[in-house]
C-alpha cells in the first residue's frame, strides 16, 4: 500500500471518532442536572436575558437539530459565544494557543532531549550507579503529582533562591510586540535580548514540571529499546570491528532503537496537553488548560464545549501525523 | 548523508538545552527584569479571578467590582473609613424634594474623563439611561446580560434629566430609603458616552471615566493596568501604575508575595493563616464580608411549622464551634440576617444559646420528645460565603443528633441544588447571599423576597416598606432593628457564617485598604 492509501486510511478511521467526540462534547450541556440556562446566568437574572440565552443556545429546539447546528457550526471553527466574556469562543482558544503551544513544545524538547540522553547513558552503563539513578529518577517523575512538584519548584527556586519568577510569561510592566504569541520567537523578531531571557525564566519551572511525567517515560523507553538493540549481532560486529563505543552507541545503536522512542513521544505530545491544566493553574500561565478551568468554574458552557472538541481535534491531528512518521520511519507499519 | 543530518539536528538540540540552561542560571547574577523607568512606581496586585468587562455598567463580580472603584467615580462615594457613610464625589452637593421623590444633584465642573471631554450632566443622565431605558441607543449594550444597576434600581427610578450643564435631576417612582447609598456603588458610577458611542460594543475593553486611575491595557487572565489619572480631580493617587495580576492559586499567590514579585494579595485559605501571621513582611487584612452562608427553612414543611420545632433547632447547634471548625478563623458567625458592619445591625440581640437541653424542652413541649427524621440539603462545591459547605451539614448532622433528630444529609450539584429549594422540595437547606451593603438587601430581598423560606409576615413587610419609603436614616436603622428582633424571634432563618474578606500586603506598603465590600482600594498606596 502506498504511503497516499494508508493516509487515506488512517483518515477516515478518525471521523467515527470525531462524531463520537462531537456527540459526547454537545451532550454535556444537556448532561447537568438543573436548568443549563439557570446554572450560567447566575443568580439575578430577568426573564429576558433567560430568554435570549436559551435562544441563542437554541435550546428551545428539538435535540437533533440541536446537534445538528452544533455541530457543523463546530466543524467550521464556530463554537458560539463565551457566557462570560461575550467573545467568539474560536477566538477565546486562538488567544490562548500560543501560551499553550509554547510551553507544551518546549516541555516536549526537555522530555525528549534530557529523556533520550538520560535512557542512552542508563543502557550505556547498564547496572550501574548511573543505570540505577536514571531508574530511580524516572519512577520518581511518573509518580510526582505536577501541581505539587510545581509548588516545590517555585518554592525552591523563586521564594528561597530567588532564581526565577514564580508566574506567568513575562515581567508585570514588560511586553514584547506580537507577531506569533510565542514569546520566544516573538522576542527573537523584534530582537529583543532582554525580553528573550525573560521569557524563558518564565518558561523554565512550569516548563520542567509539564515535563517530568514524559521525560521519565521516555528514560524508560529509550532504556529498554537501547539494550535490545546492543545486544543484537551487528552491534558485537561493530564492536568487534573496533568501532568507537560512542560511535557505536549513537550512530549504529540509536538510531534503530528511535522507533518506540518516536512513538511515544507522539503520544506524550497529546499527554502534555492534558498536563498543561494544571501546569497552567499553578503557573497562572495563560493559555487553553486556564481557559476551561475557569469556563467550568462559571459554567461557560460554549467554552467548555468549544475546549474539549477542539483540543479532541487537535489530539487525533497529532495521531495522525505520529502515524504517519511512523509508517515512513518503518515501511512494515503500512503493510499491516 | 542521513547521519550527518542527524548529527546536525542533535548539536542543534543541544544547543538549546545550553541556551536553557543559561537561561534558567540568569538571574543568578543579573538583576530581576526591572521596569522601562526606575523612578516609576508599579503597584502590583495578585487575585484569583480576572474580570469579565471593565463597563461598570455590567460588572458584576469580584473580578471586576475592585477595578470599577479606580477606573471611575460615582455621585457620591463612602467615606475613607469603615462607616459606609456618604461624602461627594462627583457632585458637590445635593438636595431632595419635600415628598422625597426628586433629588437634585449639583455636579462638579472641574472634571474631566479620561479621554479629555467634559463630565457634565449630560453623561450622568446618559450613564442611567443606557441602562434604565429600553429605547435608549444604547441599552443592553453588547448583550453583556445582567446590568447590576437594573436589578438595584429599575423599579426605584422613574427618570435621570440632565437640568443644567451641571445639575441633574433623579425622579423617583416612590420614596426609596437606601438611594442615596446606592449612588455610591459601582454599578451607578459615570462612563464617558463619548467613549461608549465611539467604541459601542467594544466598550467593555475600552473604559473611560473620571477615577484616579485611566485603563492601559487588559491582557485576558494575565493582568489588567492602568496608570495615575495625573488629572483627578481628587487627590493624585502617590502611584504611577497599577496591575491587577491573575493568579488563580492560592499558594501560587502567597508565593508571588512572598518572593517579593507582587505588593499585596486577595483570598487567602485558611491553611495559610499561620504562615502570614507568623511572617514580620506580610500584613495581613479582614473584614466580614458583606454575605451570609444561611439554612433556609421551609416554613410549610412539618414539623418545621411549629416555631418551638425552630428554636429547639437554634439552641441544638453549636454556631460558635461550627464557624470555628468550617472557616478556620476566616469567618463570622452571624447572629442576623445581615452582616455586623451595615446600617441597623441590631448589635443587642443576644443569639440563641447551645443549650441541648433546651432543645430537648423544646421538642417535647412540640409534642416531639423523640425528635424526628428530617433532610439536610446541602450543595457540593464550595462558594463565595462559604468554602466548606458539606462539612458544615456533618456538623448539623451530628449537632442535632444530640437531642434526638435524626439529619439525612443530601448532597446535591449546585444547579439541582437552587432548583430544589426554589421549588420548596427542601425541609432545611443551606444556601447563601451576598449584595450591596444595605439592610435592605438583606432584610427584604434575602428575608423576604427570596422564594426559599415560603415564609409571610404582614408584621415584617410592613416594618421593610416603612424602613424603604423613608430617607431619614435614623428611622430606617429603628425600623431595620425591630424586623431583626421578629426574625430572631420567629426563627425565620438559620443565620450561620459571613465568610470574611482577606487581603495580604507586603509591611513596605502602606494606605492599602480592603473595604467592609470586599473590594480593594488603591488610591492611597505609598512605598
Amino acid at each position: 500500500m502506498a504511503l497516499y492509501k494508508y493516509f487515506i486510511k488512517r483518515l477516515a478511521l478518525t471521523l467515527p471518532t470525531l462524531i463520537g467526540v462531537s456527540i459526547i462534547v454537545f451532550l454535556l450541556i444537556h448532561m447537568i442536572p438543573g436548568d443549563p440556562v439557570d446554572i450560567m446566568l447566575g443568580d439575578r437574572v430577568t426573564d429576558a436575558a433567560r430568554l435570549a440565552l436559551e435562544e441563542r443556545l437554541g435550546l428551545n429546539q428539538p435535540l437533533h437539530i440541536q446537534y445538528w447546528n452544533w455541530f457543523s457550526n463546530a466543524i467550521r471553527g464556530d463554537f458560539g459565544i463565551s457566557i462570560r466574556s461575550n467573545q467568539p469562543v474560536i477566538e477565546e482558544i486562538m488567544s490562548r494557543l500560543p501560551a499553550t503551544v509554547e510551553l507544551t513544545v518546549v516541555a516536549l524538547l526537555i522530555a525528549v532531549i534530557f529523556g533520550i540522553l538520560f535512557g542512552v547513558s542508563a543502557a550505556r552503563y547498564r547496572n550501574t550507579p548511573i543505570d540505577y539513578s536514571m531508574i530511580g529518577f524516572s519512577l520518581l517523575g511518573v509518580s510526582i503529582p505536577i501541581f505539587w512538584l510545581g509548588m516545590m519548584l517555585i518554592f525552591f527556586f523563586s521564594v528561597m533562591l530567588g532564581w526565577l519568577p514564580v508566574s506567568g510569561r513575562l515581567a508585570m510592566g514588560t511586553a514584547i510586540p506580537q507577531v506569533t504569541g510565542l514569546y520566544l520567537v516573538d522576542a527573537l523578531i523584534s530582537g529583543k535580548i532582554g525580553a528573550f531571557w525573560d521569557a524563558l525564566k518564565h518558561l523554565a519551572l512550569p516548563a520542567f514540571s509539564l515535563a517530568t511525567v514524559s521525560l521519565a517515560l521516555i528514560v524508560r523507553v529509550t532504556r529498554s529499546s537501547m539494550l535490545d538493540i546492543l545486544s543484537e549481532d551487528y552491534i558485537r560486529t561493530a564492536r568487534a570491528k573496533g568501532v568507537h563505543e560512542s560511535k557505536v552507541i549513537y550512530t549504529h545503536a540509536l538510531k534503530n532503537a528511535m522507533i518506540p522512542v518516536v512513538t511515544v513521544i507522539g503520544l506524550q505530545l497529546a499527554k502534555l496537553m492534558g498536563g498543561a491544566i494544571l501546569t497552567e493553574t499553578v503557573f497562572s500561565w495563560p493559555g487553553i488548560g486556564r481557559l476551561i478551568i475557569t469556563a467550568i468554574g462559571v459554567r461557560d458552557y460554549p467554552v467548555v464545549q468549544g475546549v474539549v472538541f477542539f483540543v479532541a481535534f487537535a489530539f487525533i491531528a497529532i495521531n495522525i501525523v505520529v502515524d504517519l512518521f511512523y509508517a515512513y520511519l518503518d515501511p512494515r507499519i503500512r503493510y499491516d | 548523508m542521513r547521519s550527518k543530518a542527524g548529527l546536525i539536528s542533535l548539536i542543534a538540540l543541544l544547543l538549546l538545552l545550553v541556551l536553557f540552561a543559561v537561561g534558567c542560571g540568569d538571574a543568578e547574577n543579573g538583576e530581576p527584569a526591572a521596569p522601562e523607568e526606575p523612578d516609576e512606581k508599579i503597584f502590583i496586585i495578585a487575585r484569583g479571578t480576572d474580570a469579565k468587562t471593565l463597563d461598570c455598567g455590567y460588572a458584576y463580580h469580584e473580578g471586576e467590582i475592585d477595578l470599577m472603584y479606580h477606573l471611575y467615580d460615582g455621585l457620591v462615594r463612602f467615606k475613607d473609613d469603615e462607616s459606609l457613610e456618604i461624602e461627594p464625589a462627583l457632585a458637590a452637593d445635593w438636595s431632595v424634594s419635600e415628598d422625597g421623590l426628586v433629588w437634585t444633584f449639583n455636579l462638579r465642573d472641574d472634571v474631566k474623563f479620561h479621554d479629555g471631554t467634559d463630565f457634565n450632566a449630560d453623561a450622568v443622565e446618559f450613564s442611567f439611561m443606557r441602562i434604565l431605558d429600553e429605547n435608549h441607543p444604547y441599552y443592553g449594550l453588547g448583550d453583556q446580560g445582567l446590568a447590576y444597576m437594573d436589578w438595584l434600581l429599575s423599579g426605584a427610578i422613574k427618570e435621570v434629566r440632565a437640568v443644567d450643564d451641571y445639575v441633574v435631576e433623579v425622579e423617583l417612582n416612590d420614596v426609596f430609603g437606601p438611594f442615596l447609598m446606592y449612588m455610591g456603588i459601582y454599578s451607578q458610577f459615570i462612563v464617558s458616552p463619548t467613549a461608549v458611542e465611539t467604541h459601542g460594543e467594544d466598550y467593555f475593553q475600552n473604559p473611560v471615566g473620571t477615577g484616579p486611575f485611566k485603563f492601559d491595557e487588559w491582557k485576558r487572565d494575565e493582568y489588567v493596568q492602568m496608570s495615575v489619572n495625573d488629572g483627578y480631580w481628587g487627590e493624585i493617587p502617590a502611584i504611577d501604575t497599577i496591575i491587577w495580576k491573575v493568579v488563580p492559586d492560592e499558594s501560587t499567590r502567597l508565593m508571588e508575595l512572598q518572593s517579593g514579585n507582587v505588593h499585596a494579595i486577595k483570598s487567602i485559605s485558611p491553611a495559610q493563616l499561620d504562615t502570614i501571621l507568623a511572617s514580620d513582611d506580610l500584613a495581613m487584612m479582614q473584614v466580614a464580608g458583606s454575605n451570609l452562608f444561611y439554612a433556609a427553612i421551609n416554613h410549610q414543611a412539618e414539623p418545621f411549622d411549629d416555631l418551638r420545632v425552630r428554636q429547639a433547632f437554634m439552641h441544638a447547634i453549636d454556631f460558635d464551634a461550627l464557624v470555628e471548625s468550617v472557616y478556620e478563623g476566616l469567618g463570622t458567625r452571624a447572629v442576623n440576617p445581615m452582616p455586623p458592619t451595615l446600617l441597623g445591625y441590631n448589635h443587642d440581640i443576644e443569639p440563641y444559646a447551645y443549650d441541648p437541653d433546651r432543645a430537648v424542652e423544646l421538642l417535647t413541649e412540640a409534642g416531639l420528645p423523640d425528635g424526628f427524621d428530617m433532610d439536610l440539603h446541602v450543595f457540593a462545591e464550595s462558594r463565595a460565603y462559604v468554602g466548606r459547605p458539606v462539612d458544615a451539614a456533618e456538623i448539623f448532622k451530628s449537632d442535632l443528633a444530640q437531642v434526638g433528630i435524626n439529619a439525612n444529609v443530601v448532597v446535591n450539584e449546585w444547579g439541582t441544588h437552587r432548583s430544589l429549594l426554589r421549588e420548596h422540595e427542601h425541609q432545611v437547606g443551606f444556601i447563601g447571599w451576598f449584595d450591596v451593603p444595605h439592610p435592605n438587601n438583606f432584610l427584604n430581598l434575602l428575608v423576604l423576597r427570596a422564594v426559599n423560606n415560603q415564609y409571610e409576615n404582614p408584621e415584617l413587610e410592613e416594618l421593610s416598606n416603612k424602613a424603604l419609603a423613608t430617607i431619614d436614616p435614623a428611622e430606617q436603622e429603628q425600623y431595620y432593628r425591630e424586623m431583626q428582633e421578629i426574625i430572631l424571634r420567629d426563627v425565620v432563618v438559620v443565620p450561620i457564617a459571613h465568610s470574611d474578606y482577606t487581603a495580604v500586603v507586603l509591611d513596605e506598603i502602606s494606605g492599602f485598604r480592603l473595604d467592609s465590600l470586599g473590594n480593594v482600594l488603591a488610591h492611597k498606596v505609598s512605598f
